[in-house]
This record gives C-alpha cells, sequence and structure tokens, in this order.
C-alpha cells in the first residue's frame, strides 16, 4: 500500500513537473504535501533537482535559460496565435509591469514588487491609477518582450514578439 | 523567438514541395526541425561538440532520402530515427578515434572556449558537472524523453510523436528518469 501511495505521488510530482497534471491531480498533490513532510521533502528535492537538471542541459547546448510557469500547456498548443492574443490583449489593458522602471522611472523602488504577486484583480482594486495605459516610448526596435508572473515568486512567463505590425502605439515608459 | 508550431498538413505540404526541389520549403523545413534534432543528437551522443557536425549530416541524409518518406505526416518520427541512427555512428566512431572519451572534453565547446557562455559560466561547476554526467549515464530509453522535454519544452504528446510512443509511455519513462536522478544525485545539487 505504501509503495503504492509513493508511486502514486511520484507519478503526481513528474506529471506537475511536466504541466501535465490536471487540475484533480494538482489538488491531490496539494493536500498530500501539505499533510505528510516527507512527501513535501519528495516533492522540493524534485521540483529543485528537475530545474537544475534543466538549466545544465540548456546551458550545455546554449539555449536561452527560461523559467517555467505553473501552466503553459496554451502556450505550447496555441503558439504563435496565443501569444499575439495575450499581447493584444496586454497592450488593450495597459498592464503596467510592476518592477519595471529601472530607467525611466523611479529607479527600482518597485523592483522588489515584480517578484511579488498578488492576485491581479486585489491589485487593481487597492491601486486602479497604476493600471492606468503605461506610458513608454520606444522606437525602432522589432521586438516587445511582455513579462507575466506566475504563481511562484521569482517566475515570470516572458513573451517575445517579433513581428510587431503596430506603428501608431505610443507608450512614454519604459516598462 | 518562438516560431509557430506547424500543423502536420502543412508539414505535409512542405516535404511534398520540398522533394520537387523548392529551396524555400525545404529552408523551412529546416529551420522548424533543426532545434529539436539538435537535442535528440545530443542526448543521443551526450557530447555538444559532436552536434554541429551530426546535425549537418542528418540534414544531408534526410534531403538524400526524402524520397523514402512516404507519409509526410511521420516526418518527425522519421527524421528521429536519423538523427539518432547519426549519432549513434557519430559515437561510435569518436571512441574509435579516441582511446578514452573524456567528459572534460565533451564539456567544453568547440571553439576552444571563445564563445563563452556566461551563464555557463557562473554555473558552479561540479554541480553543472554532476548534473550533465548524471544525464548521460541514465539509459537512452529515459534520457531522450528526458532531455526532449527539457530542452524542447514538449508535452506528453509531442514527445511521443517524435519517439513513437504513447503518452503513458513517456510519463512513465520520464518519472522513471526523475527516480534514477534522484538517486545517483542524492545530496549532490543544494536547493
Amino acid at each position: 500500500m505504501r509503495r503504492e501511495q509513493d508511486g502514486q505521488l511520484e507519478r503526481l510530482i513528474s506529471r506537475f513537473l511536466d504541466d501535465e497534471a490536471t487540475v484533480g491531480e494538482r489538488r491531490e498533490l496539494n493536500a498530500r504535501v501539505d499533510a505528510d513532510p516527507a512527501a513535501r521533502l519528495l516533492f522540493d528535492e524534485s521540483v529543485d533537482l528537475d530545474r537544475e537538471a534543466g538549466r545544465a542541459l540548456r546551458t550545455a547546448m546554449n539555449r536561452p535559460l527560461h523559467v517555467r510557469v505553473g501552466s503553459p500547456a496554451w502556450v505550447r498548443t496555441w503558439g504563435a496565435v496565443a501569444l499575439a492574443a495575450a499581447a493584444g490583449l496586454a497592450l488593450m489593458l495597459g498592464i503596467s509591469v510592476p518592477g519595471w522602471q529601472g530607467r525611466a522611472g523611479n529607479g527600482g523602488a518597485n523592483q522588489a514588487g515584480f517578484f511579488h504577486n498578488p492576485s491581479w484583480s486585489d491589485v487593481m482594486k487597492a491601486d486602479p491609477a497604476r493600471f492606468d495605459r503605461p506610458r513608454v516610448q520606444y522606437r525602432g526596435r522589432q521586438r516587445e518582450l511582455i513579462l507575466i508572473p506566475s504563481d511562484r515568486p521569482g517566475e515570470f512567463m516572458v513573451i517575445e514578439l517579433n513581428r510587431i505590425r503596430i506603428r501608431t502605439t505610443g507608450i512614454q515608459q519604459d516598462f | 523567438m518562438v516560431s509557430a508550431i506547424l500543423d502536420t498538413q502543412a508539414v505535409s505540404r512542405l516535404v511534398v514541395d520540398a522533394r520537387r526541389g523548392d529551396r524555400v520549403a525545404a529552408d523551412r523545413l529546416i529551420r522548424e526541425h533543426d532545434r529539436w534534432v539538435r537535442s535528440i543528437v545530443y542526448a543521443v551522443c551526450g557530447r555538444v561538440d559532436l552536434v554541429d557536425d551530426v546535425a549537418q549530416q542528418v540534414w544531408t541524409q534526410a534531403w538524400e532520402r526524402l524520397d523514402s518518406l512516404r507519409d509526410p505526416q511521420r516526418l518527425r518520427s522519421w527524421l528521429y530515427n536519423i538523427a539518432r541512427n547519426a549519432a549513434i555512428d557519430a559515437g561510435i566512431a569518436r571512441k574509435r578515434r579516441s582511446a578514452t572519451v573524456s567528459l572534460e572534453v565533451a564539456r567544453e565547446p568547440s571553439d576552444g572556449g571563445r564563445n563563452v557562455n556566461p551563464a555557463r559560466a557562473a554555473m558552479d561547476g561540479e554541480v553543472y558537472g554532476d548534473l550533465v554526467d548524471a544525464v548521460q549515464s541514465l539509459p537512452a530509453l529515459y534520457r531522450e524523453p528526458f532531455v526532449l522535454r527539457h530542452l524542447e519544452d514538449w508535452s506528453y504528446a509531442q514527445i511521443g510523436e517524435v519517439l513513437s510512443l504513447s503518452v503513458e509511455a513517456v510519463e512513465t519513462r520520464l518519472i522513471r528518469a526523475r527516480r534514477m536522478l534522484r538517486e545517483t544525485l542524492k545530496g549532490k545539487v543544494a536547493p
């Protein structure tokens, strides 16, 4: 029985690490990790090892050291279509990424805020002025980065766009 | 840059066009598939310094044998077989030329270190070496899906398509790969 439970825990952790876990499986994993210190230890070790092994492999192959977010499966599935839609939505909402005011803004006073990820709806209610359309100016760049924080501190999804056809968007603040 | 994931019909059209000598279609096929082909080569032979040469051989063979690809929708698994065999042959040939295969040599870039990856330089060398060695020590049937998962960020279905495995088989192999890595690296990788 114990071995079956260990096997199931391993399976849940592996599926979680691969972003293949269903909502139910994530709930089950959370419950087991919260209830059992040994499960928590295995989970933490597995996450660390998988992350470092991935970095080692990407470093060996000179690949970008991206960080992985909780549920990017839709990104893999829909590829550029989802990225373009997300970029359009982000521009429409005028999301100001907290903390990225290093050059043109207040010298990074909000840098700690970038890695703090409260729910966006709570932040918007608390400080609606912060989500006015950002005034960022850039010209001549062929790429744009959109950063969306994930559920885990220190992790964010980076959306890089290469073929921006918007010529008239004027953004006057670096973000 | 994230490239669009071609659907199988688009891939089929490109293969048909490439067979007819369409260079644009051929170039696009290479651009769409070269990166993961290189990941497979590295997963099989474990040597970064061989990846460029072997990848070139893979594409040369692919174009010479493109007519043998009966079903263009099976392009990925067909390329995988070519890449895997080429990587194995390159590894065997390398072993014949060297009395011993040095993993230290394998970790150094073939350009003599001129293009040092700053991230690599910043990583703890010992931990990096242990991790790479541990992954390369995995049996091939566990190593290949594990490397593809991390280098390509593919889903189980995508890995299964290339390796001709079911989703369940991919999942099982990844579980076992992780278990073996944990056992090999117990206590060596600090959080």
